[in-house]
């Protein structure tokens, strides 16, 4: 049989299609959708069941930071949920001897599955912001433009946390090895750092939580301040795009350098 | 057109231990060649890297003509591949695998489809074809593998251990499907451990040890070059000493020993005119033989000869 074999583009889409497919039919997907009706439900809940508020704030900008309390720790969730073992398994689970055998790039799958894993997470990510848009609109009337700020800052973070995710996939043997790293990196060990180097007086410019962090700063009006005793920096969203950005190029060039690499 | 696989110079270096050393070897078309060796000789990682899982310090592995280490998309475009026990994604079934493995390879919907059906058929697979594999035994996953391997009509197969991890009956389905295939005009080049499986399915076989080609060609031109080609010869009258004495004299016999009164092993020197020669001699003796058999082991007592351990 002679066929032509597709361009690079195709085979990428191809795997983009068949790696969404794999998180349409398994469980990550559920349990993240769960989790995100979860906290739409009790935030909704919570100030009537409490009786401390006369019910949601009325204030669209309120609003919008008191359903994003979260909003962090469910992007570091998505990544570690849809980015964290798509390179480990293939080698973990040998699931990349049948693929990697195939007249295709590495790069190339290697594209296909960061596509997917992003668009997964996007998603995810997405899919909140936009049930608070609709809470935000029914309640106020409203959305805040700082909303919209906000999710743009958080799209751009979930590419550079999966670039992360990918970087940690290339090199770990195990995906769970790779998920437990990035969950404690992107949640405990990089803030850490980034509060050593606070009380050391010294603004964390290149990290990347700190930078992260301006998806939630992004609604409030809060700015770098000394009020108590040592400065507390906030990031600013004109320096925080583009950090963030680098840090994405930065480990995704890495992990497809590794991933083209790594031999069976 | 050339020999479908060739080897020149292959050479695969881990820091000091060199795993494949300076290979040179060819693979005839049409042939089914196994690839024998001891544990850590060399023969998975002379696989890999034809199948670009990884890559070669210095040599040269043509597919087809077209040098793997340079192009492997244009070498691998018309070969199939089974590398040890591949695992699936388990949330496809076997229609939706070979749809991921021939969109990838630029084939049309409706020849996936028709080709597909055609190998589940062949496989046995056709009820199963629209379960999803995570549900699948080993040995069915290893039927889609193979199917896998087919799914593009290649020209040449590479099998890595194909029948290794499989239950009894599984190896004797698994060999009887690759039997099938063997007559079927492809190129096959197989690593096995197995002495009964290569010497049932190959007519040409490689042997490799510390990283080097020790032996290669024709399994009937090795057993005859290398004195290990064994009959068993059944006879209606009484074997005696004057018989053995007289049949060991004659040239195209390396030894001969009495097993029971009417049967005796015969090692030969030389091929099949040899072994001819031989029956005429013997008929001439007037023993009443009433059968002759070639041992299946001959094969694994070259190999034995040849591959004196493992590392």
């Amino acid at each position: 049989m002679t066929t032509t074999l597709p361009s690079d583009l195709n085979q990428a889409m191809t795997v983009v299609k068949y790696e969404i497919l794999k998180y349409l039919r398994g469980k990550k997907l559920l349990v993240f959708l769960g989790l995100i009706t979860l906290i739409m439900v009790l935030f909704t809940a919570m100030p009537y069941l409490l009786g401390e508020r006369a019910g949601l704030p009325t204030d669209a900008g309120e609003l919008m930071i008191w359903y994003m309390a979260f909003i962090m720790i469910l992007i570091i969730l998505a990544v570690t949920l849809f980015a964290a073992d798509s390179l480990a398994s293939e080698f973990e689970h040998r699931t990349g001897l049948l693929l990697l055998p195939r007249p295709i790039k590495r790069e190339v799958m290697f594209a296909g599955k960061f596509i997917a894993s992003y668009l997964v997470s996007a998603i995810m990510i997405l899919i909140f912001y936009v049930s608070v848009f609709v809470i935000s609109f029914a309640v106020t009337g409203e959305v805040t433009s700082k909303g919209y700020t906000s999710l743009g800052m958080a799209m751009l973070y979930i590419l550079a946390a999966t670039g992360l995710g990918f970087l940690f996939s290339a090199f770990m043997a195990r995906g769970n090895t790779a998920a437990i790293l990035l969950f404690a990196c992107l949640l405990m060990i990089f803030p850490i750092i980034d509060v050593v180097f606070m009380f050391a007086d010294i603004e964390p410019v290149f990290s990347l939580t700190y930078n992260g962090d301006s998806v939630y700063y992004a609604l409030t009006d809060a700015e770098t301040n000394s009020d108590f005793g040592f400065t507390t920096y906030v990031p600013k969203l004109s320096s925080a795009a583009p950090v963030l950005a680098g840090w994405a190029i930065l480990t995704t060039a890495i992990a497809a350098f590794k991933f083209k690499r790594r031999e069976f | 057109m050339g020999d479908p696989i060739v080897l020149e110079g292959l050479t695969k270096a881990y820091g000091d231990f060199v795993a494949v050393d300076s290979v040179d070897m060819k693979v005839k078309k049409n042939s089914f060649t196994g690839f024998l060796g001891p544990n850590g000789a060399g023969k998975s990682t002379t696989l890999k890297i034809l199948t670009n899982l990884t890559k070669a310090t210095s040599g040269s592995a043509y597919l087809n003509g077209i040098d793997v280490t340079k192009d492997f998309k244009g070498a691998l475009a018309n070969v199939g591949v089974v590398v040890e026990t591949p695992e699936f994604y388990p949330y496809l079934t076997p229609h939706e695998t070979f749809n991921y493995i021939g969109e990838l390879n630029g084939m049309s919907k409706e020849s996936i489809t028709a080709r597909g059906d055609e190998i589940l058929e062949f496989l046995k697979m056709t009820e199963n074809a629209d379960k999803r594999i995570g549900e699948f035994s080993k040995g069915m996953k290893q039927r889609v593998a193979l199917g896998q391997a087919l799914l593009v009509d290649p020209e040449i197969i590479i099998l890595d251990e194909p029948t290794s991890g499989l239950d009894p009956r599984g190896m004797v389905e698994m060999r009887e499907i690759l039997k099938g295939l063997s007559t079927s005009g492809l190129t096959i080049f197989m690593s096995s451990h197995i002495m009964q499986e290569v010497s049932y399915l190959c007519d040409h076989v490689a042997i490799i040890e510390r990283g080097k080609i020790i032996a290669d060609g024709d399994v009937k031109d090795l057993l005859a070059t290398n004195g290990m080609r064994h009959i068993e010869v059944t006879t209606l009258k009484d074997i005696t000493d004057a018989h053995l004495d007289t049949i060991s004299s004659w040239s195209e016999v390396d030894s001969i020993t009495r097993l029971t009164n009417h049967q005796m092993q015969i090692k030969l020197n030389g091929g099949d005119s040899e072994q001819a020669a031989l029956m005429s001699k013997m008929h001439a003796m007037d023993l009443g033989v009433y059968n002759v058999s070639s041992q299946g082991a001959d094969l694994e007592k070259l190999y034995m000869e040849l591959v004196k351990e493992t590392r």
